[in-house]
């Protein structure tokens, strides 16, 4: 007996008198309405059934009250009282959401050898505006529902062929099946083996004779259930189609953005390049293409940032230049373009991102570089100096394209002997971390590198190979873009 | 990233930052140190001598701290940048906006100057 057992124990008395009188009001009910079915008229000795069991109901309220047995004390009536309230509170609640309950209707399928069960069972339910479909054993329920689609199985326990207990292991095993509530029915005396199918994943369970106000709620709670994972499995396939079309759309992004990337040069320069976005989409971008017959431009941006953003900004600037769209700007004077780049693509107008670049024009006559910086790492030379190749950055400090309206910038023209290489780059190739945090130097690491390798034809690509084996093979931090550009003799 | 003040007087705000300006260490920093730059109507210092490497995004939030400043005739200065840290910052351009001091007496200089 528990705690609450003890303290009431004219509670558990009254509780106890009416348990089997309702059973005997809800069976007799469950009489008159197949009685009535069947189109028997004559329930006059049901109903005096039913009048004697709504007496002795009226009896045990009246007689078995409280205030009728003063033998109680204080405290036990007030906690009497106490549970009265809560019990009505509880009972208004569970009322409410029982009729909640009884709304939800379904298609269900009734498995159950015997064919009157099944069809008290039907009838039932489909007074209560359920589709039903019956299925005589496992096997035959099985098939059923790969053909079909049911919202709930109420599943025998004891059958022929294949008991209630086999079919529910497999419907949990497939797939298709497992998201299907089952209510196992059984007698009372099978409880052991409704154990065993609720911790296989039946839902829940009847008795076997039916309590109809138990049947209603236990189908409604489990039709609810149903219907919840249901939503939760449709918000889920929205998510993963959602998720595919973003994915597809960036990919075909990423390809954009390497389509408008040129091709690499053979001559008259020999150009190459790698280039590694971060994630999926870069803010890198580059391109090279003669202006007119004699003036070759190079440049190479980088916008702060990568992913979608940095990748528009990125393409935006880089068809700019490559179309030449500048207002009132000499394509030949890099000073001029940053300028215009600058004004152009202000941070508040381009949500609050910048970029840097270095721009180039080369002039194949007078073989001179004219060149300027916006923010951006300097460009490098390659030279052979009494037969050993010397790396030389060329200085140009300019700010960073988008900071500030009406900036001014620098430019800068250097001769280009023979044999001469050129790289640019964005700063993803040098600013890279080693595992224990600390950075690589550009002066002590990058520039050493190039100089001992500047030679590579495939230097864009050893470069990128030595700083992901410095950064530990993952991913790295930053875009990567460099290329190499090879004068001619 | 940590932020940290060390002075607030009427015309002048005394910052100290230590560790690395990139993604990470903006996101942890960003609102607070936008509070105490850029919408204050003050001239800062911001010691940097701890700060081990600007990426991008740093530098983007040095440009937004700083623009404010600008228009109202104010300066941010950079204290002791490390070496790396000074060459990123000179070759961004960005002391076309901002001053790079190396002691604490030239930056107090400039702040009120």
């Amino acid at each position: 007996m528990s705690d609450s057992e003890e303290k009431m124990p004219l509670a558990k008395l009254r509780h106890d008198l009416r348990t089997p009188i309702n059973h005997i009001m809800g069976y007799s009910e469950l009489l008159e309405e197949d009685l009535k079915d069947r189109g028997v008229k004559d329930l006059d000795d049901l109903t005096k059934v039913q009048t004697a069991a709504r007496q002795l109901l009226e009896l045990i309220e009246t007689r078995l009250s409280d205030e009728n047995f003063s033998g109680f004390a204080f405290q036990e009536a007030v906690a009497a009282s106490d549970y009265k309230k809560i019990t009505t509170s509880l009972e208004s609640s569970a009322a409410e959401y029982t009729e909640h309950l009884s709304k939800l209707t379904g298609r269900i399928l009734i498995v159950d050898d015997h064919p009157d069960n099944r069809e008290v069972l039907v009838k039932r339910l489909e007074r209560q505006g359920h589709q039903t479909a019956e299925a005589e054993n496992g096997r035959h329920a099985l098939e059923m529902m790969a053909s079909g689609s049911y919202d709930l199985v109420l599943l025998d326990v004891m059958m022929p062929e294949m008991d209630g207990y086999t079919a529910l292991g497999r419907m949990k095993a497939a797939p298709d099946l497992r998201h299907i509530p089952v209510i196992m029915i059984s007698a009372l005396d099978e409880i052991e083996s409704v154990v065993r199918c609720i911790e296989t994943g039946a839902e829940d369970f009847l008795p076997k004779p039916f309590n109809p106000t138990l049947l209603r709620a236990r189908i409604g709670a489990s039709l609810e259930k149903k219907a919840f994972r249901d939503q939760e499995q449709a918000y889920l396939r929205q998510i993963e189609e959602t998720q595919k079309r973003l994915e597809d759309e960036l990919r075909e992004a990423a390809k954009y953005v390497i389509s408008i990337l040129p091709p690499p040069m053979e001559k008259p320069f020999l150009i190459s390049w790698a280039y590694d976005p971060s994630t999926e989409l870069g803010g890198d971008s580059f391109g090279y293409h003669w202006i007119d017959d004699t003036r070759f431009a190079i440049y190479l941006l980088d916008v702060c940032g990568h992913g979608v953003g940095a990748a528009l900004l990125s393409v935006a600037a880089i068809n700019v230049l490559r179309s030449g769209s500048l207002k009132e700007v000499d394509f030949l004077d890099p000073s001029q373009v940053l300028a215009g780049l600058n004004d152009t693509f202000q941070m508040e107008r381009h949500n609050n991102m910048y970029f840097t670049i270095w721009y180039g024009v080369y002039h194949a006559p007078s073989r001179t570089l004219h060149y300027a910086s916006g923010g951006h790492p300097p460009g490098i030379m390659l030279n052979t100096e009494s037969g050993t190749d010397v790396v030389r950055p060329l200085p140009c400090t300019g700010m960073l394209i988008g900071a500030m309206p009406g900036m001014s910038y620098d430019s800068d023209t250097v001769t280009i002997p023979a044999n001469t290489r050129l790289f640019v780059y964005s700063d993803g190739a040098y600013e890279i971390k080693r595992p224990d945090g600390t950075m690589i130097s550009y002066d002590h690491d990058f520039l050493p590198f190039l100089n001992r390798h500047g030679r590579s034809k495939t230097l864009p690509d050893d470069v990128l190979q030595w700083i992901r084996a410095i950064h530990t093979g993952t991913d790295l931090d930053d875009d990567y873009s460099f290329l190499t550009v090879d004068f001619p003799a | 990233m940590n932020l940290a003040i060390i002075e607030q007087s009427e015309n002048l705000t005394f910052l100290s930052l230590e560790g690395s300006l990139n993604l990470a260490g903006v996101e942890q920093i960003k609102a607070q140190f936008l509070d105490l730059t850029a919408a204050q109507n003050k001239s800062t210092i911001v010691d940097f001598s701890k700060v081990d490497f600007v990426a991008s995004m740093g530098m983007r939030l040095l440009i937004e701290a700083t623009k404010p400043l600008v228009r109202e005739g104010k300066k941010l200065i950079i204290l002791n940048p490390q070496p790396e840290v000074d060459k990123v910052l000179e070759s961004a351009g960005m002391t076309n906006i901002l001053e790079i001091a190396c002691s604490e007496v030239d930056a107090r200089a400039l702040a009120l100057g």
